[in-house]
């Protein structure tokens, strides 16, 4: 099943477009990564899955429904933020998840935040950031909807919160086999955790699809200045000295140049070499592996 | 949604129990001291001010300053059915409070006859005209809430909102109580029907302006 579908998304802010011409599917299970650079409509894809914000064209599909009223069961949300009520208790937040959601699983967030030593008659405001993250993280979870979710998760916390808050959440996703959806601008954070990227930059999609195909499909060839390397590939970027280029590539099938040396590359690379040349618009994005099997 | 718009109003709630106590307290004196007589009856209509400031100006507005919007909207229910228990219990809480000081204010009175004047202290404080008011001033402080979504602005536009409608309000039943031969009850009767239409005006602009408007 599809957790995510969107087709000819567009978000439009006064005259200016923050998504245009969004085309996405995802995959039920999977943990994607939503990456880019600061402003390039993160933020408000995210609004857009879960329904805060309504987009100015096309539609947004989670489970294929529209994520409004009723179907918002289906999808659970933490803002970067992590907004609470600052005067309720850590009870009392759990009793606005019970009675907001039919499918609230108290007994399992009572658990969790057992485990992770947060008493329940603490007020959120006597919390410190890494506990409300916990307990911001705790309330979506419990919620049990297919598809969290969460916008910077890890954003203003220390090393240490930012273990926790990974390790609970890969927990959470091991026992209900959830669809995460988790933005950030560092993509090294995401590495371990994700295995699905969506690449979202000056509110367009970039590269979407599963990260070990991304990796798999993209080499840095090194070669001499002024020459091209013979096969098939499409340049993403490339940066040329006196002497040399450096290319990189999707890789379309195997390249036999023994001037060219081939490197592989690490997702963060593939990423900064898509980041850099975003506005190369000669160069199609990857697809993802759904949608290409169709064409 | 209702425990949480109950829980959410909770200070609230205990800042009306206390008007309400302070009010009790004032008219016990006036009513001992026959000679204070009138004090609370005549500031009763500041009530819809402190109604339509603090109950219904931060409903909407404090969600979106702490971000809390974006849990709330988020859960399981659609943005109405948020919506529609939070100004109901503001609502209610208006009522309640308007119900203990008008009939305090009464009381302090102890007595007193009405002199059936359209300027009597007593016309505003008798009859569902003092509900209205409460219900328009709620409804003022709510729609400036949704509107504006930032609280102090939504306060001070409520506080000059209900204002401006008093003064209106006022000449405005002068003036009909010259020219129009009517009775005082058909006239407060009428009042209170303009009052609650036009807070239903302002309930559906509110509800609108939170289910249909993208959050900033």
């Amino acid at each position: 099943m599809t957790a995510l579908e969107a087709t000819g998304l567009g978000k439009r802010y006064g005259d200016k477009w923050a998504l245009k011409d969004v085309f996405l599917t995802v995959p039920e299970g999977r943990i994607i990564a939503l990456v880019g650079p600061n402003g390039a409509g993160k933020t408000t894809l995210m609004n857009l899955t879960v329904g805060l914000r309504r987009p100015t064209t096309g539609q947004i599909h989670v489970f294929g429904r529209p994520p409004y009223g009723e179907s918002l069961q289906h999808v659970a949300f933490v803002a970067q933020e992590k907004p609470l009520y600052p005067e309720f208790t850590v009870a009392e937040t759990l009793r606005l998840g019970e009675r907001l959601n039919p499918r609230f699983d108290q007994p399992a967030a009572r658990t969790r935040l057992d485990e992770l030593g947060i008493p329940l008659k603490s007020k959120i405001r006597a919390l410190s950031g890494g506990q409300r993250a916990q307990v911001a993280i705790t309330l979506a979870v419990a919620k049990r909807a297919e598809l969290i979710v969460l916008d910077e998760p890890l954003a203003n916390l220390d090393p240490l919160a930012r273990h926790e808050v990974m390790e609970g959440l890969m927990a959470a996703v091991a026992d209900t086999g959830m669809t995460v959806l988790l933005s950030s601008h560092v993509i090294a954070e995401l590495n371990d955790v994700c295995d699905h990227l969506i690449l979202v930059s000056g509110g367009r999609v970039q590269v979407a699809g599963d990260i070990e195909d991304i990796v798999h499909r993209h080499r840095l060839l090194v070669g001499p200045a002024g020459t091209a390397p013979a096969g098939p590939y499409d340049v993403v970027s490339e940066r040329t000295t006196e002497r040399q280029s450096t290319l990189l590539v999707r890789m379309r099938g195997p390249i036999h140049d023994p001037r060219w040396t081939v490197r592989d590359l690490a997702l963060e690379d593939v990423v900064l070499g898509y980041m850099r040349a975003r506005d190369s618009v000669h160069l199609p994005p990857p697809t993802i592996a759904g949608t290409e099997d169709v064409a | 949604m209702t425990w949480l718009a109950f829980r959410q109003h909770r200070v609230r709630m205990v800042t009306m129990a206390l008007i309400v106590a302070l009010w009790a307290g004032l008219a016990a004196v006036e009513h001992g001291f026959p000679g204070l007589r009138g004090i609370s009856a005549g500031l009763f209509p500041y009530i819809p001010l402190v109604l339509g400031v603090f109950l219904g100006a931060p409903l909407v507005s404090r969600e979106f300053e702490r971000g809390t919007h974006q849990l709330a909207w988020t859960q399981s229910i659609t943005r109405s059915r948020w919506f529609l228990p939070q100004t109901l219990v503001a609502l209610a809480l208006a009522v309640l409070t308007t119900a203990g000081t008008s009939a305090l204010a009464w009381w302090s009175l102890g007595g007193l006859p009405w002199k059936r004047e359209v300027n009597d202290t007593l016309y505003v404080l008798t009859g569902a005209l003092p509900y209205a008011w409460a219900v328009f001033a709620v409804a003022i402080g709510v729609a400036w809430s949704a509107i504006t979504r930032r609280t102090t602005v939504a306060m001070g536009a409520s506080f000059f909102g209900v204002a401006a409608t008093q003064l209106i309000a006022e000449g405005l039943r002068n003036r009909a109580d010259r020219e129009l031969d009517w009775p005082l009850t058909a006239l407060q009767s009428a009042e209170a029907g303009v009052l609650t239409a036009l807070a239903a005006l302002l309930g559906v602009a509110a509800w609108w302006c939170t289910t249909r408007r993208d959050p900033a």
